[in-house]
């Protein structure tokens, strides 16, 4: 098995749309509402983004594409649908882990968290 | 704009920035970001307008953004990831100095602002023309392989026509086997009724494989076809605009059945929006041949058009050699309408376009021009700036950076403002075009169905680059070779302006003025053109004339008898009416376009040949000529003598007497027409019995053909014009009209009710149009060139405070200092206009076919154009010479 800890650090989009593909298949605009809702809004993916990030992740294999595509109503012929692999997976467990000892660590030098959350400066 | 065609509009820029992306990321995921982009456009249009701006907007910038990264990984990497960011690399230079460049335009809002401004006008109207251009002249009819398809065309050399006779149409369709299937159609109004109000409307009639023909599926239900012919079906297909106009755009329509002229017809079929031929057909109607029709007498009637599609394999010479067999063994056969005619095919899609071509490419050029001003305006702003950064640039070279790197940072700069003008420009281009449609003579082909689409957007992004190397280059080359000399030079001269700049900026604002004076020109030209054209004697009086158009169905009206009777009584009510001067009936009206009756005719004693002479025909009432003030030359004309059981009689113009009774008195001769235009009406020979006036039937601009006149008492034709003469508005008329007519008969419907003077306006719309934009066009050179040269001499006058302070000081007076400047202005001018008159010269030939009753090299024109540019150009250097005139000369000395 790869060290899912040589993916690291993830940017704060790639991470956002792994934890969007956590519960499952989405298509691209499927992952757009996810980060936008689970952030408030405070995240809003522009395609531009979302497809380079997707190209990267998909590079990597984090992502790929499932051979049967799920059933929607509003289903479009040109939409891909993007899941996350088991590496992804293990990537975004590994970066999660990552984050938690980097909060750990501040929080112990006193360090409160009232800042915003980095993504929020990436727009 | 619609929610939705605003949606359209944005997806299909969407789609063009998707090529900023490495070609690799484009391929595999350009069909799922469109479709992604598409559902979030739903979404925001369904807020508003400016949801979706805005969402446009941001996406624009992601997107460009991220192929800018991508780009920097492809390139700093052979492998597309991951990234080594710390690289430089040509892209990470480039994106470094457009960064840079953002930056500056930021920090100079006023100067950013006046570039981008100059840009997107110039880059919008030449966009919005460009997108015209493409939708009348280079987008592909919507048929299916529309390049196949033919017009055909027949007659002698020189006077080929459109019109086909049936016989002649069945013969070189079926025997020259170079069509895969070939259709006849003509263009028939019929009257609409017991849909409410009676309506006219524009209909076609076709044969069964027309739609074949163009490879048309219809919308809903199905084509006429062949059976339809055969069994003489009455179906009708409804065109796009009527079906929704008329039924909401419910397809249920079809099944249901249509009172036209007085005869159900079944709806079968609806054809789809952008099918707009011939004309555009409300419905079409089969075309039903009788065997009279098709019989070999019927050779000289031509009333059909013929639409054909070519056999693949088959090219265009091939094709009219073909039919150049078969027409030459018609013409041995049928020698007497067919000797000498030829038989050839023109693509359809440019005789479609054919008059309107000229225009619209001399209206592309000249709003390239005016590209071209705005790009040299911008360069002369971007001159000025580079002066005063001389210092900033100064630094730059000491510190190490090379010319090649200086201009490349110019250059960024300019693209950054190319691609920000563009954009605006977009917006302007969505909005002119919108405007032109809309102000756009019905006349013009295709006009409504323009729109931007990918063409446009690739012409678009065409332009922003090209106009960005235009501009940037030279300022670019100037501003970095002095700062870099001058850098090496040392001196506190490194800081202000150079003569070098100052030789540039004249050379750009000459360049300007002659630009705008071949612009000038060739608006002068048109205008000039159009006041002849206004001013032509049409050959009758167009004021006071209401006219308006009736239609007897033949199902009601069997015999002549019965129609001559309704229409001569709607003519004398009309004529009792108060506030009416004169009524009459005529068929034929001038400037009607769609009229095209015309026959041969024999003299006495002389055999009918294919050299008989020939004659437009028209059948009018008595008072025809007092209502239309036609006046009479010699004889006279029809009166109560000459009715249904009266002699024959005919009346000719003057262009008839001359060309065929050349210094003979035509008056008493006796003529035979060849084409009958009402059935079962006597048709022998007809005395001439006076010659009227000639009338500009045919357009301001045609020369008038030999005519005839024949009274409407003997020839009760049943679709005709009315035209009154009214003491006062003639449009006032129109209720009393209505109410007169719905007295004798209520299922009548009036139509195309104008003025005469409407009509002579329309006639001449095409070209006002042109004019008006090219006016327009010239109108913002010429400001563009003045605003040219007071930038230039406001610079000078800067530049050069402190001699005018020695001037002064010395004695000069400030009218001194205003001459020297003004002389100054005066001498850029006058180059720039000498060498924009010598441009105009070879440049005006493209305007011969616009031009009317002045040559392309009009003196008048020519020597106006300049004296208007030199008084415009003085007076843009008076005001910065007034200003150098008060100086403190003081100040001056002190200052630096």
């Amino acid at each position: 098995m790869v060290d899912a800890r040589a993916y690291l650090p993830l940017s704060p989009q790639q991470f956002h749309i792994l934890l969007a593909l956590v519960e499952g298949h989405r298509h691209g605009y499927g992952i757009i509402r996810d980060v936008e809702a689970r952030t408030d809004g405070a995240v809003r993916l522009g395609t531009g983004t979302l497809y380079t990030a997707l190209a990267r992740l998909e590079a990597l294999a984090l992502v790929d594409e499932p051979a049967r595509r799920p059933r929607a109503h509003d289903d479009d012929e040109r939409r891909k649908y993007y899941r996350l692999t088991a590496l992804g997976r293990a990537v975004l467990e590994a970066e999660t882990e990552r984050l938690e000892a980097l909060v750990r660590h501040a929080r112990r030098k006193g360090v409160s968290a009232s800042a915003r959350p980095a993504w929020s400066r990436s727009k | 704009m619609s929610a939705s065609r605003a949606c359209r509009t944005a997806q299909r820029i969407y789609s063009a920035t998707l090529l900023a992306l490495p070609r690799w990321l484009r391929d595999r995921y350009a069909d799922d970001m469109r479709a992604t982009f598409a559902v979030r456009c739903r979404d925001a249009a369904a807020d508003g307008r400016r949801p979706l701006v805005v969402l446009l907007l941001r996406e624009l910038t992601d997107v460009l953004a991220a192929a800018v990264r991508a780009r920097r990984a492809t390139m700093a990497a052979s492998m597309p990831f991951p990234v080594e960011p710390s690289r430089r690399s040509a892209m990470n230079a480039l994106a470094q100095d457009l960064r840079y460049a953002f930056r500056l335009l930021r920090r100079q809002p006023g100067f950013a602002a006046v570039a981008v401004v100059t840009l997107a006008l110039g880059i919008g109207a030449t966009t919005a023309v460009f997108t015209v251009v493409n939708g009348v002249l280079l987008r592909p009819l919507p048929y299916a392989d529309p390049d196949r398809l033919l017009l055909l065309l027949n007659g002698r050399a020189g006077r080929l026509s459109t019109s086909f006779s049936p016989p002649n149409y069945r013969d070189i369709t079926e025997q020259s086997g170079i069509f895969t299937s070939a259709a006849a159609f003509d263009g028939a109004s019929v009257t609409l009724t017991g849909n409410g109000d009676p309506q006219r409307l524009n209909g076609s009639t076709v044969t069964g494989a027309f739609f074949q023909t163009l490879g048309v599926q219809p919308r809903y239900g199905r084509a006429i076809d062949d059976g339809d012919v055969a069994a003489n079906r009455r179906v009708v297909v409804l065109g796009d605009g009527f079906w929704r106009r008329q039924f909401g755009a419910r397809p249920e329509v079809i099944g249901r059945t249509l009172n036209l002229d007085g005869v159900p017809y079944e709806v079968v079929g609806i054809a789809p929006p952008d099918v707009t031929f011939p004309g555009t057909p409300d419905l079409w109607r089969p075309l039903v041949f009788t065997p009279q029709n098709l019989s070999d007498e019927q050779r000289g009637a031509r009333w059909i058009g013929v639409v054909a599609r070519l056999t693949p394999g088959v090219e265009l010479p091939r094709a009219n050699a073909a039919m150049a067999v078969v027409a030459d063994r018609l013409a041995k056969r049928f020698p007497r309408t067919n000797e000498g005619a030829q038989m050839l095919a023109t693509p359809l899609q440019e005789r479609i376009v054919r008059d309107i071509r000229p225009a619209l490419l001399v209206l592309l050029a000249a709003v390239s021009l005016v590209l071209l001003i705005a790009c040299v305006n911008v360069a002369n702003l971007l001159l000025a700036r580079g002066g005063a950064r001389a210092r900033e640039v100064a630094v730059r070279a000491a510190v190490g950076a090379g010319r090649g790197r200086l201009i490349r940072q110019f250059l960024a700069e300019s693209v950054a403002l190319g691609v920000v003008g563009t954009a605006a420009g977009l917006f302007v281009a969505a909005a002119a075009t919108r405007i032109l449609v809309a102000l756009g003579p019905a006349s013009i082909p295709r006009l409504v169905n323009v729109s931007i689409d990918a063409r446009v957007l690739a012409f678009a992004g065409v332009l922003a680059l090209a106009t960005s190397v235009v501009f940037g280059l030279v300022p670019a080359l100037t501003t970095s070779a002095e700062s870099f000399s001058r850098t090496i030079a040392g001196g506190r001269g490194a800081v202000g302006p150079s003569p070098s700049g100052t030789r540039t900026r004249k050379v750009l604002v000459a360049a300007e003025m002659a630009l705008a004076v071949v612009l000038l020109v060739g608006a002068g030209l048109l205008i000039r053109s159009y006041q002849r054209l206004a001013a032509v004697d049409p050959g009758f009086a167009s004021d006071h004339i209401l006219t308006l158009h009736m239609s007897l169905p033949e199902v009601k009206y069997q015999t002549t008898a019965a129609i001559y009777e309704t229409v001569t009584t709607f003519v004398h009510r009309l004529a009792g009416v108060a506030g009416v001067e004169h009524a009459a009936a005529v068929f034929g009206l001038p400037l009607d376009y769609d009229f095209s009756a015309s026959t041969s005719f024999r003299r006495r004693g002389e055999a009918d040949t294919a050299e008989s002479p020939n004659a437009g025909m028209r059948v009018v009432t008595p008072d025809y000529f007092a209502t239309l003030r036609i006046p009479l030359r010699a004889g006279r004309l029809f009166d109560a003598r000459d009715d249904a059981a009266g002699a024959e009689v005919v009346l000719i113009n003057e262009e008839t007497a001359r060309r065929y009774w050349p210094n003979q008195n035509p008056i008493g001769e006796s003529i035979t027409v060849g084409v009958r235009l009402v059935r079962g009406v006597r048709n022998g020979p007809k005395t001439i019995v006076g010659i009227v006036g000639d009338v500009k039937y045919r357009g301001l601009d045609v020369t008038v053909p030999p005519e005839l006149y024949l009274p409407y008492a003997q020839h009760p034709v049943d679709s005709l014009t009315i035209a009154v003469r009214t003491r006062n508005d003639p449009l006032a008329m129109v209720p009393a009209a209505r109410s007169e007519l719905a007295a004798i008969d209520r299922d009548l419907p009036i139509d195309a009710v104008h003025t005469m003077d409407d009509l002579v306006g329309r006639s001449i719309a095409e070209r006002r149009f042109t004019m008006l934009l090219l006016a327009a066009f010239a109108a913002v050179a010429l400001a563009l060139a003045a605003i040219g040269v007071y930038g230039v001499l406001a610079y000078l006058v800067t530049q050069r405070t402190q001699e005018i302070g020695v001037r002064l000081a010395m004695g000069a007076s400030p009218a001194d200092v205003v001459r020297l400047f003004v002389r100054e202005g005066a001498a850029v001018s006058a180059v720039g206009v000498a060498v924009g008159l010598a441009l105009a010269i070879a440049a005006a030939r493209v305007l011969t076919s616009l031009v009317f009753g002045v040559t392309t090299t009009d003196p008048l024109t020519f020597a106006g154009v300049a004296i208007a540019l030199a008084l415009v150009a003085l007076a843009a250097s008076y005001l910065p010479a007034r200003r150098a005139a008060t100086v403190d000369p003081m100040l001056a000395l002190r200052a630096d």
